[in-house]
């Protein structure tokens, strides 16, 4: 005897069956791309299927000219996309955001530590962008209900996503060859093995598409894509903030740094601190031990861009204020009564052009 | 002063036009003003700011700020007084006399042309409507708008002059004032008429 519930399930995988939405909707894409004379087609998918008709080639071709075109017409070189820390696997936080620094494919663009209100609420906005309706996930993430409420979100910059479709029939979608890849090493690397075998309860999820990274922004808060898309200076014209760029005494800047009272760790205590006092400071002098405790502990609440240790190292060889690649990547400052400039964004820049002996430097004050 | 060609140069790749633009340009006076219309300002603000660090000295300072949703203003402030003035549109305002349709503002940057292979300013064409429009707009309240039509006459022969006319009708309309309220016919007739 079938229930109502499933009766009611039964007609709507009908309905899906009949009109399946997402299939057709990734053809639909594919075949505009395809007009638009863009394919969205992998260098692996090319070579293992030899697919190259699905782009026009010129009539005159050598080596030389298919590769280019091939490069030409592979998607946009990067794109956003996510990895969640569930409760269970938060002891092994360190290893995968390790993993996830050594991966030469990503760049770490955001770190969030959140405590949703409720595991089950959450679990359903992760998986409600899913191709597979979340009802037939609800077995697959049950072990989920019973994790610890405390996860972290690592937004990363892929560089090198790889596109490729996956699944069959109605499920078939787009799906970066590269995370999913990366996701299946973390997995296998952190399951538990209970009697020999490897469980399933996965600690970590990606996501497939850009749309869900967009659609996880919105839910955690932010404006979506762009939070991770518009960067310094930028960000802030976008948000029609009024913007003076000015020289100002390097001496005059200080900045603000964030601590959790050992009574209560939840209690957040913010003050301000001058640039020789710093942590960031006394690492470039050496003096290692105050940076790293102070990125450990607040990482993912505090410190959300990704700042750690070796990044700062990299930045020291590589900084270059106000060229190259930083070429408007200005310190956001915010001027107070005194005549004083709060660094809103940048402090790591600061510290550094202080180490490099700058007396004076061009600043971006913020109204 | 400053180097604008430099600027220019660096901007060429990008979709802007520089509207009513002085006939000196890139050389200018102290407190000159530059309308851009562009695709996206954030894009050529960044570029702007580029230009001005690499090209000056501590003397000046650059104000950004966003007037309207539509315009952003950029200064170039020499000890409290303007030195350069930037303002970047990135659609056309609204006028209260005319109509224009959305679609001219596409229309004028791509068939900008460029001046001395240098700085992208409006076909003469769209040039010479931008000027009718704001001499219409402001004929009865600023008497020194006159100098835009002095510029069509000057400018435009009589066959381009029907061109221009072409367009601009073919990018106006005039806007429906509401009729005029007959105050004897009672309330409730007014609402349910």
């Amino acid at each position: 005897m079938i229930s109502v519930r499933g009766k009611i399930d039964q007609f709507k995988e009908k309905v899906e069956r009949k009109f399946p939405l997402f299939a057709n909707w990734a053809k639909y894409r594919r075949k505009r791309r395809q007009y638009r004379r863009y394919g969205r087609v992998s260098i692996r998918f090319i070579k293992e299927k030899e697919q190259i008709q699905v782009l026009r080639l010129p009539k005159v071709n050598t080596d030389l000219i298919s590769e280019n075109i091939i490069q030409a017409n592979l998607p946009d070189t990067k794109r956003f996309d996510y990895i969640i820390i569930w409760g269970h696997g938060m002891k092994y936080q360190a290893q995968i955001l390790e993993m996830i620094k050594n991966h030469p494919g990503f760049r770490i663009a955001k770190i969030l530590k959140h405590e949703p209100e409720g595991i089950k609420s959450l679990i359903k906005e992760v998986y409600s962008y899913d191709y597979a309706p979340f009802r037939h996930l609800k077995g697959k993430t049950k072990y989920l209900l019973a994790t610890p409420k405390e996860v972290m979100f690592i937004f990363i910059e892929n560089l090198d996503p790889q596109e490729d479709y996956f699944g069959k029939g109605v499920y078939r979608h787009i799906e970066s060859t590269t995370l999913k890849k990366f996701k299946g090493e973390i997995r296998d690397k952190f399951a538990h093995v209970i009697n020999g075998t490897k469980s399933d309860e996965h600690m970590v999820h990606a996501s497939d598409n850009e749309a869900q990274t967009h659609f996880m922004l919105q839910h955690l808060g932010f404006d979506g894509i762009l939070e991770l898309r518009d960067s310094g200076l930028a960000k802030k014209i976008n948000n029609n903030k009024e913007i003076t760029i000015r020289t100002v005494d390097i001496n005059t800047l200080y900045g603000k740094i964030v601590e959790y009272r050992k009574s209560n760790h939840k209690k957040k205590v913010k003050f301000d601190i001058n640039i020789t006092q710093s942590p960031h400071y006394k690492f470039l002098f050496g003096n290692k031990k105050p940076y790293i405790e102070y990125t450990t502990k607040l990482i993912g609440t505090a410190l959300q861009d990704g700042h750690c240790p070796e990044k700062f190292d990299k930045l020291l060889k590589s900084f270059n204020y106000l060229d190259g690649p930083f070429r408007n990547d200005y310190i956001q400052v915010k001027e107070d009564s005194k005549g004083k400039y709060r660094v809103l964004a940048g402090f790591h820049r600061v510290t550094i052009l202080k180490y490099q002996n700058h007396d004076k430097i061009k600043v971006a004050v913020i109204k | 002063m400053l180097n604008l060609s430099q600027l220019f140069e660096s901007i060429r790749q990008l979709k802007y036009c520089v509207i009513k633009c002085p006939a000196d340009l890139p050389v200018y006076k102290e407190g000159t003003d530059i309308d851009i219309l562009c695709f996206d300002p954030a894009q050529l603000i960044l570029e702007i700011t580029y230009w001005f660090n690499k090209s000056q000295n501590d003397r000046f300072n650059l104000k950004i700020k966003t007037v309207k949703q539509i315009q952003r203003q950029l200064d170039i402030v020499d000890g409290g007084v303007i030195h350069l003035k930037f303002d970047i549109y990135n659609a056309l305002p609204e006028y209260k006399k005319v109509i224009l349709k959305p679609a001219i503002f596409e229309s004028i940057i791509e068939n900008s042309t460029f001046k001395d292979d240098l700085i992208k300013i409006p076909s003469d064409i769209d040039e010479a409507i931008l000027r009718y429009v704001e001499f219409i707009e402001y004929y009865n309240t600023r008497p020194d708008k006159i100098k835009h039509l002095d510029y069509i006459i000057e400018h435009i022969d009589s066959t381009r002059r029907k061109e221009m006319l072409e367009k601009l009708h073919h990018y106006t309309a005039l806007p429906s004032y509401p009729t005029r309220i007959n105050k004897d016919t009672p309330l409730w007739k007014r609402i349910f008429k």
